[in-house]
């Protein structure tokens, strides 16, 4: 990646607006619209699930968000690094020691749910 | 396809139309995890006890990275012939599983440490390179256990001593042609690792690998969870007829990512609805960006260790043996160092390469016992005292072998064992005298070799070799046999 030989992002070749590196697909007129499988899709992803009227909310919600983001694009960044951190500090590291981890009983407190000393979690195939 | 393909892919066999990429993890030996600093040595412990804040995910933890797992990653990049990248940038993937306690995994994406290596590999057709795509490092999640198999289970049991344990993930191309070929890769990997000193390889689900296959004529399937060295030949072999199969039926392959079932070898759909873009990748807010300066690479580079192919070199100038045997002697870097000093002290470099190479490597193989272990049976004094009484006629080559077999059984001094079994080989009128006895006790067989019909002889020779239990060369018997006959016994 030697200074600005850098290994492109996969995305960054392209332009326009992008929902989880998707081209947005426009619907009707010229507005930014998030469509309905869009929103059902990131209900999923998130693991919470959306009742019918949230959902139409949550449509028009995104999609006015959308459009306000929308506007960065027309900034020109053509000779702007991409910069992945405000700080300017580098190389934050610790020595491989080990240190006193919690005991058991205090790692478990918190879980709803415990067998022998492990966390109870649901099957997920 | 004008042939029909048999059922099952032969082993071996090179397939023309097979893509096979690989994504290799491999646990690296740092004392501490990778972003605190419990101890990453879980093997042995009660579950959950080697966990703190960052490691469970509660909220308010800040992860640091450990330095030491960086010069790991960074060595088996410059191991790989791979370009170690100026920057390196840690990021969160995010998707929901019982084993990630906050809900992503930290790993590298756009910034990987490196890029664009090779391996070499000795595969059928000959030397094949196999390109590297990227390597880069990331936390091991928790370790997940369910009651029977996965699909009967009501539900599972989460430990999270190995949460954040470090990882270094090693991309390669898709330029693997048989399940076999993906193998040898896979054996180099972690022979390379080892060597390194950076991995072991014998320490359980130290290696897991995730495969991407594709035939001619079909899209790419991804398979999941490959924990095991012969899993991965049988996971691959079994795809590839399951392809081909649906090809033949003219049956779309269509892209998709499946779990490969170590108990019952075979591959199943997992239906994901996750695409890569549905892991949101972002960069890591708590983790600053590692810029990694030209004299900290060069620092490690000249701290690496001699590898497996300068090893093969070496051997085979300095010992003057075969390729196949250097190759085989520097596999396992213990078996490597276990050859000098036995070639050292006996002097006799080839006949300890075949001893090694052959003799000892398959008696390990047949144990399925590592050198490491072995070591403390047979230590290389005691295997060159082996070799020496051999070479100096007082054993038989069998006897030496049973020696070396009672030795990785059951420990031991060769002298001790030697006397023990009686395998001193014997003195010439103790062979003589037993000679007469088979003569006398097998008329018939001496008198059909008296009358021209070799064969005989091997006979007579294999009742001198029962009564003697191999205490004697099946030569030494086969011309004293024939010295006492002709004599006119
Ligand atoms: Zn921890």
């Amino acid at each position: 990646m030697g200074g600005s030989g850098a290994r492109e992002p996969p995305d960054s070749s392209r332009s326009g607006v992008f929902i989880w590196g998707k081209p947005l697909v426009l619907t009707g007129g010229s507005s930014l619209m998030m469509r309905r499988e869009e929103i059902e899709h990131l209900s999923w992803l998130a693991r919470i699930e959306l009742t019918e009227a949230e959902k139409e909310k949550f449509e028009s919600q995104l999609s006015s968000i959308l459009e306000f983001f929308s506007i960065l694009d027309e900034a020109d960044v053509d000779d702007v690094e991409p910069t992945h951190h405000v700080i300017g500090i580098t190389n934050v590291f610790r020595g491989d020691e080990v240190e006193r981890s919690l005991p058991q009983e205090e790692a478990l407190r918190n879980a709803p749910k415990r067998e022998n000393g492990y966390f109870k979690g649901p099957r997920i195939l | 396809m004008s042939q029909e393909k048999t059922n099952t892919e032969r082993e071996g066999e090179h397939m023309g139309d097979v893509k096979i990429g690989l994504e290799c993890h491999a646990q690296l030996l740092t004392r501490s995890k990778l972003f605190c600093g419990c101890s990453a040595a879980y093997h042995y412990a009660e579950p959950n006890t080697h966990v703190c804040p960052t490691c469970l995910g509660l909220p308010g933890a800040l992860p640091v990275v450990n330095k030491k797992a960086v010069e790991y990653g960074i060595k088996v990049a410059l191991a790989l012939n791979c370009e170690v990248q100026r920057r390196t940038l840690f990021y969160r993937k995010n998707y929901f599983y019982p084993d990630l306690p906050r809900g992503f995994q930290i790993s590298q994406y756009d910034f990987p440490l490196a890029v664009n290596g090779y391996v070499r590999i000795e595969s059928d057709g000959g030397e094949r390179i196999i390109r590297i795509k990227r390597v880069h490092l990331e936390e091991d999640p928790g370790r997940l256990i369910y009651k029977g198999t996965i699909d009967v289970a009501k539900y599972c049991l989460v430990d999270y001593n190995r949460s954040g344990v470090p990882l270094v993930e090693i991309v390669t191309e898709p330029d693997l042609r048989s399940p076999k070929e993906a193998r040898i890769f896979i054996n180099k990997i972690r022979s390379i690792l080892e060597y390194l000193g950076v991995f072991d390889g014998g320490l359980e689900g130290s290696l897991r690998v995730d495969a991407n296959v594709s035939i001619a004529g079909g899209e790419r399937i991804e398979i999941k969870n490959i924990s095991s060295y012969k899993g991965l030949e049988r996971a691959l072999s079994f795809e590839i007829t399951r392809q081909r199969g649906l090809l033949r039926r003219g049956i779309e392959i269509k892209q998709e990512t499946r779990h490969y079932d170590e108990i019952r070898g075979v591959t199943i759909s997992l239906r994901t609805k996750e695409h890569e873009e549905d892991y949101r990748y972002f960069p890591e807010p708590d983790l600053v960006l590692i810029e990694i300066s030209e004299s900290w690479v060069e620092a490690l580079k000249k701290g690496l260790p001699e590898l497996p192919d300068e090893k093969v070199r070496r051997f085979m100038q300095q010992y003057v043996i075969t390729r196949e045997h250097a190759v085989a002697l520097t596999t396992d870097v213990h078996i490597a160092d276990f050859y000098e000093r036995v070639a050292a002290e006996l002097g006799d470099a080839r006949l300890c390469a075949t001893w090694v190479a052959d003799v000892l490597k398959g008696e390990l193989n047949y144990r399925s016992m590592s050198m490491r272990e072995a070591l403390q049976r047979v230590p290389p004094e005691n295997f060159v005292k082996i070799l020496r009484f051999m070479k100096e006629g007082k054993i038989t080559e069998r006897s030496a072998v049973e020696v070396l077999r009672e030795m990785l059984d059951a420990g031991g001094e060769p002298e001790v064992i030697i006397a023990k079994k009686e395998l001193m080989r014997m003195k010439d009128e103790e062979i003589d005298g037993i000679i007469r006895e088979v003569i006398a006790e097998n008329t018939p067989a001496v008198e059909d070799y008296k009358s021209g019909k070799k064969e005989a002889l091997n006979f007579l020779v294999g009742q001198v070799m029962k009564k003697t239990r191999g205490r004697m060369d099946p030569k030494r018997a086969y011309e004293a046999l024939k010295a006492i006959i002709a004599a006119g016994a």
